[in-house]
């Protein structure tokens, strides 16, 4: 990969869902045309309402999702027509994290045995990065290796989470609202932590959150949906600061407190992410 | 008990009480199924008449607690002058083994057709589900005397048949989980780090299923033996001199105005192990049930 393509690109994708049969419901165009390019190494937010296809939109880039129209680059490759090993490989260039921390675990797998099976699934690869250091990269320390998902709390479920993502060394991490099932406090850890893998991993981050003020305080770029298109798209500052489309208008008066101070959030305050938390 | 069972149905909660309580119950229930799951296996070294032997002169003798019982046969003989007794205790062996045959052999062909169908979706979905829909639209007596008749009656071809008849629950209710499962966000992180099919089936959808397909299991090793009583009611079950207790419930049922131990004790042997059963299999789905799940 060279370092101007971009990592993630996607033109014109659309997804639609239709029933078959007889009294089937009108189809739904979750994803209507949307375009879009993810740079190495940036930040950037999905925003719009819940139902806008922000979800839809992420899983679909992640290629776990139904595509029904439209074309995708991963690294500058196009994944129409690729073999199917070629396409499990460019797969894990893009890793998801999910809003609920528990549910992104198996209810019934150690954390260690999580990771290990993952490392499994590519038996041709050897850059691994040890467990221990792995859980340091998130903030966590090693005696939660044996631990049951169950056992975790939801600030550290969603850490192994991350850790599971970054195990592979993907290029574009997907956090589809990573931190609306955590509490405040440890939203912003969280937050942070993203903030520093960028730093020392170089991974891009497509951020997907209804909450603008988070947007506001990590992304780059920003691009909002509403009723499956991108309705605006730009620098978060501009965006902010002069939006043109009514519903991104709409959306900033939704903020509760629209005296942003980045240290409110507790990003970029000086607080480590890579604190330990047990 | 009756306080123990109504804090149970009160606080259908996950708290640690409940949990507490359920293991409790689980006990409870099972002990009765283990106490005659350990009398069926000693049968052999237990006093008991010969199951087979026949005295017609002591044809038909009542159980102990009416006149004329004696205690060479506590529980009386039958048409035949057979011990009932021993033919009860011998008997459960072959309903158990059946009964147990068949809900193994159900059990994993619907359920892995059930997790395979609800993992995949599209058209292998739409084939599998419309197969268990046929299957359980058919009334199972029709389609097993057709099968018995066509292939001759054998142990192997009973207890097929019987896993023919309830592969298709497992294979519903399994296939439902395994929709909701596929949506949960490990699977589609798993499949992001490029895991196949198969594996996510077996390593992860199979071990959150697991304890659905058990107490479905347990509640169809009674359906199991209800059914296989009923196919040898009819004939079609287990070939004489072999016993089961649905043979001897239509070999007794002649008599039933002069003699009706002959038929009130195997049925209430059947009543008395599928109730057990259902008993035990509701004490087990109060801990699994996927409402109430908690992570372990």
């Amino acid at each position: 990969m060279t370092a101007t393509e971009p990592v993630l690109q996607i033109e014109d994708l659309r997804v639609v869902f239709s029933e078959r049969g007889v009294g089937k419901r009108p189809d739904v165009v979750a994803v209507d045309g949307v375009s879009m390019s993810i740079e190495a190494g940036e930040i950037v937010g999905l925003v719009g309402e819940s139902g806008s296809g922000k979800t839809t939109l992420a899983l679909a880039t992640a290629l776990l999702g139904r595509i029904t129209d439209g074309r995708i680059w991963l690294a500058g490759e196009s994944i129409v027509g690729i073999s199917r090993s070629r396409m499990r490989r460019l797969r894990s260039l893009i890793q998801v994290v999910f809003q609920d921390p528990h549910g992104s675990l198996d209810p019934r797998q150690t954390v260690r045995k999580g990771l290990s099976e993952l490392r499994s699934l590519h038996p041709d690869r050897t850059d691994w990065v040890t467990d221990v250091d792995l859980l340091g990269k998130v903030g966590l320390i090693e005696d939660l290796l044996d631990h049951l998902p169950h056992e975790l709390s939801g600030g550290q479920a969603q850490r192994v989470s991350i850790a599971r993502a970054l195990l592979l060394r993907p290029s574009l991490l997907v956090a589809d609202e990573p931190t609306s099932a955590l509490d405040v406090s440890v939203q912003a850890q969280i937050l942070n932590l993203l903030l520093q893998l960028r730093e020392s991993e170089q991974i891009a981050v497509l951020l997907i959150s209804h909450d603008l003020s988070v947007v506001r305080n990590l992304c780059d770029r920003v691009y909002v949906m509403k009723d499956g298109r991108v309705v605006e798209a730009g620098i978060t500052e501009d965006l902010l600061a002069s939006p043109s489309h009514p519903y991104t208008r709409e959306l900033i008066a939704a903020i509760p407190g629209k005296d942003w101070d980045r240290s409110t959030l507790g990003v970029a305050s000086g607080q480590s992410a890579g604190e330990v938390t047990r | 008990m009756l306080g123990r069972m109504l804090t149970g149905a009160v606080s259908a909660d996950r708290t640690t009480k409940g949990f507490a309580a359920r293991n409790s119950s689980l006990w409870v229930m099972g002990l009765p199924l283990v106490l005659l799951g350990l009398i069926v296996l000693a049968a052999p070294l237990l006093p008991l008449a010969d199951p087979g032997l026949q005295d017609l002169r002591g044809r038909l003798i009542p159980p102990i607690f009416l006149e004329g019982g004696t205690w060479e046969h506590p529980l009386g003989t039958d048409q035949l002058g057979r011990d009932l007794l021993a033919r009860i205790i011998y008997g459960g062996r072959l309903t158990f083994v059946i009964a147990i045959a068949a809900v193994l052999v159900g059990s994993v062909f619907g359920t892995l057709l059930g997790m395979i169908a609800g993992y995949r979706r599209g058209w292998v979905d739409t084939v599998i589900a419309r197969i268990v829909d046929a299957q359980l639209a058919l009334p199972f007596i029709l389609l097993a005397i057709a099968i018995i008749v066509s292939r001759g009656r054998s142990l192997a071809v009973l207890v097929a048949v019987l896993a023919i008849i309830s592969w298709a629950q497992y294979a519903r209710v399994i296939r439902a989980e395994a929709l909701s499962l596929r949506e949960r966000p490990f699977i589609l992180g798993l499949r992001a780090a490029g895991a196949s099919s198969m594996r996510i089936i077996l390593r992860h959808i199979f071990p959150n299923v697991g304890g659905t397909v058990l107490v479905l299991a347990t509640l169809e090793v009674g359906t199991m033996i209800l059914a296989e009583s009923a196919l040898s009611f009819l004939g079609l079950g287990v070939v004489s001199p072999d016993i089961s207790w649905g043979g001897m419930l239509a070999g007794g049922r002649e008599f039933i105005q002069d003699a009706w131990w002959v038929v009130a004790f195997p049925g209430i042997a059947i009543t008395f192990v599928v109730l057990s059963i259902n008993l035990l299999g509701d004490a087990l789905r109060a801990r699994y049930d996927p409402r109430k799940r908690t992570y372990l």
